[in-house]
């Protein structure tokens, strides 16, 4: 049925009572807070992320990639920041570090009052529990010797979230339901689903630990389009009705804006523009972020040939030498002696839009 | 319009596996005129990759089979043709760019080998001449120092690079009829806006007609002459983009367009989706509308009756027994 928006988004099958018990559980269980008084639930200072290059028998370090450098943004509880970017920006660096998934080279990193960068590893088990992760692949994503059941469940032992065995059949039940799986499939393998199915059965597991906060790496990409819709209007209700926060990052501006709140448009390790999502369709201030706009086509032939088409030359340099200056400054059509020169501060130019060009701080 | 160099007229490609038959292309028929882009679009198993390949005989055979229809090129079925006349058009007459250029070149060859192979074949050309000429097509599509590319090997190109290349490639023999399998998919978005206009001007220097397919909704909308929406083997509606996508009539046409987040309009303006997944091909009966366990104003008609492709306007075909109930919904679009 195609006439249903995304608020109103329903699931192949109907909610059942439990599932909605279960949600009104969990709308108690978040603090209550005014929406006009959102609380900031993650903050990211200067986070630095460098991988070093090595060379030779003694795996020398002869210089560093720096995937993710002098990266700063805040997160509001029930909110989605959306990370835009071609392939080596660091976008799902930026992901893999709020996950602690790798050893940080600088910065720092509030999740909820913890600082994430000094948790040791036994104490970010628990942190685990309330910041967890759905990733692209839905096919490498999930152990094909596990059955959906014990995938599910997996998060849940860990935590001794259940007692019984009842308790945990009811947990893969409501889990299922709620992303929109019959709960009959509890027993079965990935690879007796789909794509789009297998990437809800991921989400599933994700939301079985009743998370705050979920990082979705490029979670809908390897998706056939309707799927994509389907998939995207889930995420969006289950945040919704569990009061969640997401990390959504992409490569399609289209479907990242769509979900976000905010979106950052990255672009060799740097954030480029960060702001409000409509705003940044309507007034984009950097010169990346207009090419990255011009070349996302539109699906209506009237509303897209009218548009300017703005090429950008060549491709991404190199992030293990990256280009003096103004990271984007080799593909700019705007591109100066300063841009060569001085790396661009980044600027708010009012109404929380923030911009990293000299361009516009001249202005 | 000028003259039609391809027809394609009830097409049935097959493929057989042990317990099932897969129609991956059911009856299909289109036309291709000079210098025209024609774009298929569908999801992945609609049969729109197989509909292409069908046309240069590439289907492997087991467990593909072409088992009936017609594909006429300058009025020759080229069905009936023997391998060797196959051969010889193919990469001169219509030739090919595939998805994954990564995997579609040689890794062992070079890339100006590998451009002078087709060049040496097809247009008996030395090698020498071969390789300057090469050198210029690399230049036409943009590649930076040609005259040092040429000699190097696919693994120091880049993505980008791998796919101009393959289109220098496509190129060399000034082809007539040039076949993009979902050309950028594997490319970022600012190469990938590089690369189709590349292809673009291309096409229309040298009135290549280009036949484009992609699941990409916004590629078509910004390229296409005519647009052949496919779902399950069939093409369910086919016009020009302005028709399919302002105007479009069949169900599955109207919840894909829904079903792509829209830059230019606000958030506020929800997503629409199409419930449930696409059908397993081997799964469909053979005298029914495929989209019918998706489709809201499926009725008994639709589960036991395959609908016509009917005319809705000049050019604008539609095959849904319901199209004229859509209107509601197709007013609804921006």
């Amino acid at each position: 049925m195609i006439d249903k928006k995304t608020d109103a988004y329903s699931l192949e099958i109907g909610v059942s009572d439990e599932v909605k018990e279960l949600i009104d559980e969990r709308i108690e269980q978040q603090p209550k807070v005014e929406k006009s008084a959102r609380r900031e639930i993650l903050r990211v200072d200067n986070l630095k992320m460098y991988f070093p290059v090595t060379k030779g028998l003694f795996k020398r370090t002869v210089g560093y990639v720096k995937a993710v450098d002098d990266v700063s943004f805040r997160i509001n509880q029930g909110e989605t920041l959306g990370i835009v970017g071609e392939s080596g920006s660091g976008k799902s660096t930026i992901g893999n570090c709020v996950m602690r998934n790798y050893k940080i080279t600088g910065g720092h990193m509030m999740f909820d009052g913890l600082e994430l960068e000094s948790q040791t590893p036994k104490q970010m088990r628990s942190v685990h529990k309330k910041l967890t992760m759905v990733t692209q692949d839905p096919y490498a994503s999930l152990d094909p010797r596990k059955t959906v059941s014990d995938i599910i469940l997996e998060g849940p032992t860990i935590h001794k979230m259940y007692s019984s065995k009842g308790e945990a059949r009811d947990i893969v039940g409501q889990m299922l339901e709620l992303v929109g799986l019959n709960p009959k499939f509890a027993e079965r393998f990935p690879h007796e689903f789909s794509g789009g199915q297998r990437q809800r059965i991921s989400i599933a597991r994700a939301l079985a630990l009743e998370p705050s906060f979920i990082v979705c790496d490029e979670i809908v990409s390897a998706l056939d389009v309707s799927i994509q819709a389907q998939i995207v209007s889930l995420m969006m209700k289950v945040q919704q009705e569990l009061g969640l926060t997401y990390i959504f990052i992409g490569h399609d501006l289209s479907v990242v804006r769509h979900i976000s709140n905010q979106v950052a448009v990255m672009y060799l390790g740097k954030i480029m523009e960060l702001t409000d999502s409509d705003e940044l369709y309507n007034r984009p201030m950097h010169p990346y972020t207009q090419a990255l706009i011009s070349a996302a086509p539109i699906p209506n032939p009237t509303a897209d040939r009218a548009r300017e088409r703005i090429l950008l030359d060549g491709e991404v340099p190199s992030p293990i030498n990256p280009p003096k200056g103004c990271n984007f400054c080799t593909r700019c059509r705007f591109a100066d002696e300063r841009c060569r020169q001085e790396e661009p501060e980044m600027i708010d130019v009012g109404n929380h839009h923030l911009v990293a060009c000299h361009r516009v701080a001249g202005n | 319009m000028s003259e039609p160099i391809l027809e394609v007229r009830h097409l049935k490609t097959y493929f057989f596996r042990d317990d099932a038959v897969m129609r991956a292309s059911d009856d299909l028929s289109y036309t291709v005129h000079k210098g025209e882009c024609v774009a298929i679009v569908g999801e992945s198993g609609s049969g729109k990759s197989v509909s292409a390949l069908s046309v240069l005989r590439l289907i492997p055979y087991p467990p593909g089979l072409v088992m009936d229809g017609e594909i006429l090129f300058h009025g020759q079925d080229l069905l009936k043709m023997s391998d060797e006349e196959m051969q010889e058009l193919r990469g001169s007459k219509i030739s090919m760019i595939f998805q994954e250029p990564s995997t579609a070149l040689n890794p062992v060859m070079t890339i100006g080998n590998q451009i002078c192979e087709s060049l040496m074949i097809h247009r008996g050309l030395k090698k020498k001449e071969a390789m300057k000429e090469a050198v210029e097509l690399l230049r036409k599509v943009n590649i930076p120092n040609p005259e040092q590319r040429v000699k190097q090997y696919p693994f120091e190109f880049s993505g980008g690079m791998q796919q101009r290349a393959m289109i220098a490639m496509a190129m060399s023999c000034d082809p007539e009829i040039l076949i993009a399998d979902e050309p950028t998919t594997a490319l970022d978005v600012t190469v990938q806006a590089q690369v189709l206009e590349q292809l673009n001007k291309l096409r229309a220097e040298s009135d290549t007609a280009l036949i484009i397919i992609t699941h990409n909704l916004g590629v078509v909308a910004r390229y296409a002459d005519s647009v052949k929406v496919m779902y399950g083997g069939k093409i369910v509606e086919e016009g020009n983009p302005y028709d399919i996508f302002e105007n479009p009539h069949h169900p599955y046409t109207i919840g894909l367009i829904n079903a792509v987040p829209r830059l230019d309009l606000p958030r506020s303006h929800g997503l629409h989706t199409i419930e449930g997944e696409p059908p397993d091909m081997s799964l469909i009966p053979v005298n029914c509308c495929a989209f019918a366990h998706r489709c809201r104003y499926a009725t008994a008609e639709c589960r036991e009756n395959r609908p016509p492709l009917e005319k809705v306007n000049e050019g604008h075909y539609c095959a849904c027994f319901h199209m004229d109930e859509t209107q509601a919904e197709r007013e609804a679009l921006v």
